[in-house]
């Protein structure tokens, strides 16, 4: 029983997902929309786990006096404020300093680091370990080459080379990428709506 | 019943519900055949050999493992790349389980971590351990996720890291951020673009369908299934694109 019935509500709610994507029915349209906010209600819960998590996790840190104990008070101090001011005054231009004066600049600046990030990911990928590594750097330099405005200027051929690389290499590789993609899935999906695959309900070794 | 047969006929994407009835059916039949002991041969993926000889490593060196499943959610868009990023929680949790080893995961989906949460009790319940799960969640934000797992492998330093799920940019965050640090970084998404940043930055990846095969290629025979139902839903796409191509340039077609 304790396997039994979360894998008949699991199929039977995969079952009505599916029937709603498929027929335009006012009851199943019904039934599908109380899962799809069944299913926000269940994240929300979840979320609130969540940060019963970071607040336990850092609290600890804080208590047993560690070197990054002062950035983890700051997290937790940070948390409770925000939390408090969100609930207490939703409004207020208070939540809007927060998010636009402290969160929006730590953003920026993560995905500033992005550039630098790709730039030294590529650079050891251009080390020429293999075949595939060589057309990765031959590749990228060339089209690197003709985006320079100069370029067509040398040869009338590289313009229309680099239109082909983007049109027919590029194109039909993640063409291939997303109809892979696409079938993993289709089948992914069909495990999970087949009762296959049960992430959740583990209990012994799969098979 | 002429409603229901008028919204079969006239409403439904006929095509859709044949695609899914055809593939349904060869993935039963393909699932018997590999619950059945059919031999269905699989190529070499770095990825997973390599988890397969982290599993010995940790058990020997009782170093932890950390696993990353990734920022998607479970019940939105991105449920089978979660999926597949618990399938890979779950192996190293058993094993963990079985070995004895410590392992710890990040989530940076509320639905994903909880799922974690309860993989990893589990395990840490079946080690005789009470106590922390070794499970943190670090905020729906993907750069928040990326930050907080940055900092637990800072503090755990454990044997390898492992980012397998839904990862945008955070992923190559996580990857390049680590880059200094001497264990193995492996994983992989199934997005394109970010699969390919993963790609650059990680020491073994795999990239797009690849990442749905982790069940098959760990520790779930029954998955074999579906990738025989994936390789010939391939075939019967190669061939309709050639057949497309040869008709519509004899004419005979748009």
């Amino acid at each position: 029983m304790k396997r039994f019935l979360p894998v008949t509500a699991a199929v039977a709610c995969g079952g009505l997902a599916l029937l709603d994507f498929f027929f335009d029915s006012p009851h199943i349209d019904a039934a599908g929309t109380i899962l799809v906010e069944g299913v926000t209600i269940l994240a929300a819960f979840a979320l609130l786990l969540g940060l019963l998590n970071i607040l336990a996790v850092h609290l600890r840190r804080v208590a047993s006096g560690g070197g990054d104990r002062g950035a983890s008070l700051v997290l937790v101090l940070a948390l409770l404020i925000t939390t408090a001011l969100g609930i207490s005054m939703p409004d207020s231009p208070g939540i809007d300093w927060v998010f636009g004066y402290i969160y929006s600049p730590l953003q920026s600046t993560m995905t500033a680091l992005l550039a630098f990030f790709v730039a030294s990911a590529a650079y050891r990928a251009f080390k020429i370990r293999d075949a595939a590594a060589a057309i990765l750097l031959i590749s990228s330099l060339f089209v690197l080459f003709a985006q320079l405005p100069f370029s067509a200027s040398l040869s009338p051929y590289i313009p229309s080379l680099r239109h082909w690389v983007f049109k027919v290499p590029v194109t039909a590789s993640m063409r291939g990428l997303l109809f892979g993609i696409a079938l993993g899935t289709i089948t992914t999906s069909l495990r999970i709506l087949l009762a296959v695959d049960k992430p959740y309900a583990r209990s012994q070794e799969p098979r | 019943m002429p409603s229901l047969i008028h919204a079969i006929f006239f409403t439904v994407d006929v095509v859709a519900l044949l695609t899914l009835f055809v593939s349904a059916l060869m993935f039963i039949v393909f699932t018997i055949r590999a619950k059945g002991g059919a031999s269905i041969p699989l190529r070499p993926i770095g990825v997973y050999e390599q988890m397969r000889r982290l599993v010995s490593h940790a058990a020997e060196s009782g170093q932890s493992l950390h696993i990353s499943a990734g920022s998607g959610c479970i019940g939105a868009e991105a449920t089978p790349q979660a999926v597949m990023g618990l399938t890979a929680v779950d192996y190293l949790a058993r094993r963990s389980a079985e070995y004895a080893y410590p392992m710890m995961s990040t989530a940076g989906s509320p639905t994903v971590f909880a799922t974690t949460h309860g993989i990893l009790q589990q395990a840490e319940g079946a080690r005789g351990e009470a106590g922390g799960v070794g499970v943190r969640f670090y905020g729906p934000d993907p750069f928040a996720y990326a930050a907080g797992t940055y900092d637990t492998l800072q503090e755990k330093q454990p044997l390898a890291h492992i980012a397998l799920g839904q990862f945008g940019a955070e992923g190559l965050w996580i990857s390049e951020a680590t880059n200094m640090r001497d264990g193995l970084r492996l994983g992989g998404t199934s997005d394109p673009s970010s699969a390919m940043l993963m790609w650059l930055s990680l020491d073994e990846a795999v990239i797009g369908e690849e990442l749905y095969a982790a069940g098959a290629y760990l520790h779930h025979p029954s998955h074999l299934g579906s990738l025989a139902t994936q390789d010939y839903l391939r075939a019967v796409l190669i061939f309709s694109i050639i057949l497309g191509v040869v008709v519509a340039s004899l004419g005979y077609w748009g």
